[in-house]
């Protein structure tokens, strides 16, 4: 798995929650679009955990470019947001994400929606 | 039938009444002929100009209603006085002429030109409906009283249009500090909202995260979550101050500008000193505090300077407000103004009043920039500074010494970037 999001503590947050489970290892935790999309297309990993708003290239922008480089296009791309309107849920489903989840709610939460988002495209 | 075809049938009604008067009236004399051929003159005129040119209608109406009622009077003084006397009429030529005070320049003149020639006109070839009314003396005098108070009206007029066209492009500037200041604004708020997402919000969210794993039992969650919430708060602090502009609001230029410095190196972590001389001292300047903030931001948001130096001084009638600052990286007024928002609308402002604004570097590497604006364009500031200097002055610690600002000491052991 590989976690993008600009925030030191978010991320370090969200790998130490991965981290605690037997069934993901992080593979590298970057804190732009640029360097997740680098980091994606070198270490393929099964599951790509992306903040919506990141500086270089955004959220849904690097969803876009991973899902139209056919290198990358079967990586889960799950996209986090605080955003609490539906716009930018409407926004990761029209850039092919394959699954949107709510930055808010608890840690556990999010490991679940990445879970699900997983098993929903097949991935181990 | 709408208000301006209104107000040109009046016109063109009050031209033919006046031309009918002009061939009936059985005894004129020349003034008389004069008066109501300048009266017809004006009427025809104004109606073409009014016609060709789409003006305010409140005030053309009010033009209209002014003429109309001048028009009434000099028939009204013809009639009643029977042979009023030359001088009187000549007097009372001008008054048509006044109105064209309304009008462009070139109307004007064409107004004047037209009863002049016809006046000319009139004296050497003499009239076929009343004879005697030509070749006297009175004519050429009235003619030259004419052509002279067409020409104080041309001016007046030119004058006049010259005003306009710089009221024009005040005007516009005007309109382009606003556009910029809008621009300002939006890029303010975004800035302050990305600083309150990026910082605040995402460790209020893993704060709350590591709330909920403290509630399911993880030991360290709960440390963590505490200093999560003081990083916020220190956060959320610098936002605030970041906002808050104390120092425009000051009364004293010197206490504005040392408040605007102070703030500025808080927040860069460096030196500031601030030299205001002594007569400048307690002048009420909100326009120089506000171009003095927005040079402290421009270096704050673009430079990182280890030293910070605001002055203000005047000379030669000048008020001029330098910050100096040792960052060599700092780019030339070209560079530094095609990417700042911030130096366009200082180098605006300082024009609007008749000022300049430069940015300058010595061989030492330091950058200096540097506003002049004119003593004299703030009367408001001025008689303000006079009552001011009445009231009793606060003893300053050192009015001409450079003060040098200490760096916070909470600032300096903070771990928290400059942003």
């Amino acid at each position: 798995m590989v976690v993008a999001d600009d925030n030191h503590h978010f991320r370090a947050g969200m790998v130490r929650a991965l981290g605690n489970r037997d069934d993901f290892t992080v593979l590298a935790q970057v804190e732009d679009g640029a360097a997740a999309f680098d980091a994606i297309s070198r270490l393929r990993p099964d599951v790509a955990l992306v903040d919506a708003r990141m500086p270089v290239l955004d959220g849904f922008a690097l969803t876009a470019r991973l899902k139209a480089d056919a290198a990358c296009a079967d990586v889960t791309v799950v996209v986090l947001s605080a955003r609490t309107d539906d716009a930018a849920g409407i926004r990761a489903q029209a850039v092919g994400a394959d699954a949107y989840l709510d930055k808010t709610q608890p840690r556990r939460s999010i490991v679940e929606g990445v879970l699900a988002a997983i098993g929903r495209t097949g991935t181990p | 039938m709408n208000s301006r075809n209104l107000r040109l049938a009046v016109r063109v009604a009050l031209a033919t009444a006046l031309a009918v008067v002009m061939l009936r009236t059985a005894s004129a004399t020349t003034p008389t002929f004069l008066v109501l051929g300048v009266a017809l003159g004006y009427a025809v005129m104004s109606t073409v100009t009014a016609w060709r040119v789409e003006a305010d209608p409140a005030r053309t109406s009010a033009a209209v209603a002014r003429a109309f009622a001048d028009v009434l009077a000099l028939c009204a003084v013809i009639v009643v006085v029977g042979q009023p006397p030359a001088e009187l009429l000549l007097v009372l030529c001008a008054i048509p002429l006044g109105h064209a005070l309304t009008l462009p320049a070139n109307v004007i003149a064409a107004v004047t030109g037209f009863a002049l020639v016809g006046a000319i006109l009139v004296w050497a070839t003499g009239v076929a409906v009343h004879p005697e009314a030509s070749s006297d003396g009175d004519l050429l005098i009235a003619a030259f009283s004419l052509a002279a108070s067409g020409l104080v009206s041309c001016l007046i007029a030119v004058e006049r249009e010259r005003r306009t066209t710089r009221i024009n492009e005040l005007s516009g500037t005007l309109q382009e500090m606003l556009g910029q200041v809008i621009t300002a604004e939006h890029s303010e708020r975004r800035r302050v909202a990305n600083l309150l997402h990026d910082d605040v919000l995402q460790l209020l969210l893993v704060t709350r995260h590591d709330v909920a794993d403290a509630l399911e039992g993880e030991a360290d969650a709960l440390p963590r979550a505490a200093d999560e919430i003081d990083l916020a708060t220190k956060h959320l602090r610098r936002t605030i101050r970041g906002l808050r502009s104390d120092g425009v609001e000051a009364r004293r230029l010197g206490d504005g500008l040392r408040s605007l410095a102070e703030q500025t190196a808080e927040r860069r972590r460096c030196v500031a000193s601030v030299d205001v001389t002594h007569d400048l001292e307690g002048e009420h300047q909100p326009l120089v505090l506000s171009l003095g903030r927005d040079l402290l931001r421009e270096v704050e948001r673009r430079s990182t300077p280890s030293k910070i130096a605001v002055r203000a001084l005047s000379r030669d009638q000048n008020l001029i407000l330098t910050v100096e600052h040792d960052d060599p990286s700092y780019p030339d007024r070209a560079h530094a103004e095609s990417a700042s928002t911030l130096l366009v609308t200082v180098d605006q402002r300082a024009r609007a009043v008749g000022g300049n604004f430069s940015v300058s570097r010595s061989s030492n590497g330091t950058r200096t920039l540097t506003v002049a604006v004119p003593l004299g364009a703030f009367p408001f500031a001025r008689s303000q500074a006079s009552s001011a200097s009445r009231r009793p002055r606060r003893p300053q610690v050192a009015d001409r010494a450079p003060r040098t600002l200490p760096t916070p000491a909470l600032e300096a052991q903070s771990d928290v970037q400059p942003h």
